[in-house]
């Protein structure tokens, strides 16, 4: 009788889903053509800016990004554990011709943004015509 | 403007979450950095566990 009074008592403090355990995200992207360059904005709430890799190699983009722990999940007792903390990862195959040197990326407010400018001989132009 | 992807969702936040105990709201804190909010609400005097002395009678 007591011990079933114990497992009774133990099972309301333990939380009633499952924690999200730490793992590797794929983050959300926009990414937009311009004329003159492609635009990726990725959401990574939680990301600093020197915890941010990104690369671009031979038409493949890849964006790795760390996050650091929020808390030490063991010690609290979560009334709500909804939102999963973890690094972010992903990779993108660039078909455009890219202007590797003046890739530029920053980050603000969790928001990821990498400006790819294209290549000087894929970018429109416009001829100006001169009488002859 | 092409869009090639477009999986962000934009928009704004709302959400109301009741609380379990009593809280102090004086001294509720939000902090915002790197797009995760963080609201810290200090219990209130009233819902916080508390040692009773036991004094002996003589």
């Amino acid at each position: 009788m007591v011990g079933t009074q114990i497992e009774k008592h133990t099972g309301e403090l333990s939380p009633t889903q499952p924690a999200p355990r730490r793992r590797r995200y794929a983050p959300a992207v926009d990414i937009i053509e311009k004329p003159d360059e492609l635009l990726l904005i990725a959401d990574v709430p939680g990301v600093e800016a020197d915890g941010i890799d990104v690369e671009f190699d031979r038409g493949s983009l890849t964006i790795d990004a760390k996050v650091k722990p929020r808390y030490d999940e063991a010690e609290l007792n979560f009334l709500r554990h909804e939102y999963g903390v973890g690094d972010y990862h992903r990779c993108f195959e660039v078909s455009e011709q890219i202007d590797a040197e003046k890739i530029n990326a920053t980050v603000e407010g969790g928001v990821l943004t990498v400006h790819l400018p294209k290549a000087e001989s894929v970018k429109p132009r416009k001829i100006a015509v001169k009488n002859a | 403007m092409v869009y090639h992807r477009r999986e962000r969702g934009t928009g704004e936040f709302v959400r109301t979450i009741s609380l379990p105990a009593e809280i102090d709201t004086a001294k509720v804190e939000a902090v915002l950095k790197d797009g995760v909010m963080t609201v810290t609400l200090p219990k209130a005097e009233i819902a916080k566990a508390r040692k009773i002395m036991v004094k002996s009678k003589d």
